[in-house]
């Protein structure tokens, strides 16, 4: 029995592998619902865009791409969601050249499910340099934002672009959200810190403890954890996106990882037992 | 010479940026006469990064090309890189100035159906080998082993909503939504903070020998 116990602690990788995803696979298949905790963190966001002003705007920085697609997608369309619900203008821009056409997809996709239209409802600034010192980017464009944008993904001038008509600077920006693997914290001392204007961020999960720190100074107003984030999020809307889907799968594929090794540890102990 | 102006321009970068954020927006009824050129630096920056840029894939054309010219060993990648760059550089370029439709479907087959799988892929096997790796060293071996795998657990667990599925019949403040709540909110917080903490103060000295030229390689000779 003691060399079968043993045994916990040696399986092949293989197995773990196959085990991790079929663990992913199978909730595709079979519907599970699971209750959805809202955490503080995710309501601080919803709370922030309910309480956006008609007369102010929303700047997503979606930086995100292929690698976190996962976890960042499914954010990024609940917040749009929200804010095109709540006939929020917005616009998107990226510290990265992939960011710009993912975030602009998800926003298209909506905007058909509300009827909402470019340059009315949501423009496009496009990619706005910065992925390793965003700190002149973001500085320039508190004080002067068409001066730094100039014009937006489809060569209209952002003067011309209805919904900016009027917005000149930071002060006419209500909220800034950061979507992205690890968002920029340059946001947070640069804008925050001297406009006071609120900042919340949307991490991949791996990565949010580092965000913490701000959520709990009041520095951030709210932060969505990866797919939990956003999960959280559409049960706060009432709806089911791709969140509450995706949920699923990484609820089993850590339950797995935990039964892993708590056997790696029965195992681990049966043989110091036997020493 | 050329140093001098280097580290000249490096004082005068970091002077105008520190002066800029810490002086008030007006002292004793005059403004602040260095914001108004933050715009324009900005701007001079950001083109500044597009050269350096530029300059990056330059040097990687020049090592990419003396592997394929010596032939060392793995050159062959070396020509996939050239292939790779002036291909997505020509969709890019026809795709942006030339939208035909055949542009739009070269670059949907570049970016759409080929890079973004790559990245997917490249990320969803680190979660596999991640597993694999919890399982192989998360192991009770001290005290402190001990402390990091119960939290490690409840964080995994609360993290998603198994955990609250799990602990739904304890006491609220039980449950493990709750208490990975906690850790992540109050000790993860307290601990990170000493570590940035740590961080910053590195990061003030590193930035004055660099502001000042004090940096290994920097000093005036």
């Amino acid at each position: 029995m003691m060399n079968f116990i043993e045994k916990f602690q040696h399986i092949d990788r293989r197995i773990v592998y196959t085990l991790c995803i079929l663990g992913v696979i199978v909730p595709f298949l079979v519907t599970i619902e699971l209750p959805i905790f809202i955490s503080p963190e995710t309501k601080g966001i919803y709370d922030t865009i309910e309480e956006v002003p008609p007369d102010k705007i929303v700047l997503l920085v979606s930086s995100w791409d292929a690698g976190s697609k996962g976890e960042n997608w499914p954010q990024t369309e609940a917040v749009i969601e929200h804010m095109m619900r709540k006939d929020i203008k917005f616009a998107i821009m990226s510290h990265t050249p992939q960011g710009v056409g993912f975030a602009e997809e998800v926003a298209e996709l909506v905007a058909k499910r509300y009827g909402k239209k470019y340059g009315i409802d949501w423009c496009n600034f496009g990619y706005l340099t910065g992925e390793i010192d965003p700190r002149p980017m973001i500085q320039a464009l508190c004080k002067d934002i068409p001066g730094v944008v100039q014009k937006d993904i489809r060569g209209t001038p952002i003067t011309e672009i209805p919904m900016m008509k009027g917005i000149k600077d930071i002060h006419d920006i209500y909220f800034v959200l950061n979507i992205e693997y690890y968002p920029k914290e340059d946001w947070i001392p640069f804008v925050q810190g001297v406009y006071g204007t609120k900042v919340g961020f949307g991490s991949a999960s791996i990565v949010s403890s580092a965000m913490y720190p701000y959520l709990e100074s009041g520095q951030l107003c709210g932060l969505l954890v990866g797919v939990r984030g956003a999960a959280e999020y559409e049960t706060l809307l009432r709806t089911r996106g791709l969140g509450k889907e995706f949920i699923v799968p990484q609820s089993i594929a850590h339950l797995l990882i935990v039964v892993l090794v708590i056997m790696a540890n029965i195992g681990y102990w049966a043989s110091r037992r036997k020493k | 010479m050329r140093q001098r102006t280097i580290k000249s321009i490096t004082f005068i970068a970091g002077l105008y940026y520190f002066l800029e954020f810490v002086l008030p927006s007006e002292i004793a009824g005059h403004k602040n006469y260095l914001s108004d050129w933050i715009v324009p630096v900005g701007q001079f920056f950001i083109i500044l990064w597009a050269f350096a840029k530029g300059l990056g894939a330059l040097n990687l054309s020049i090592t990419h090309s003396r592997n394929i010219r010596r032939r060392k060993p793995g050159w062959a990648y070396s020509l996939v890189f050239f292939i790779a760059m002036i291909a997505m550089m020509v969709a890019c370029y026809l795709n942006t100035y030339h939208p035909t439709p055949a542009a739009k479907s070269f670059y949907n087959l570049l970016f759409i159906r080929m890079y973004m799988p790559l990245g997917a892929t490249i990320f969803s096997l680190l979660a596999l080998y991640m597993a694999s790796a919890a399982y192989r060293a998360m192991k009770v071996r001290t005290l402190e082993g001990a402390v990091m795998m119960v939290a490690a657990i409840i964080i995994m667990l609360g993290q998603v909503p198994v955990g609250l599925w799990l602990t739904a019949s304890l006491p609220t403040q039980l449950q493990l939504p709750r208490v990975a709540s906690w850790l992540l909110w109050i000790a993860n917080t307290a601990a990170y903070r000493a570590v940035m903490f740590g961080i910053a103060i590195g990061a003030i000295a590193m930035a004055l020998r660099v502001w000042l030229s004090l940096e290994r390689g920097m000093e005036l000779k």
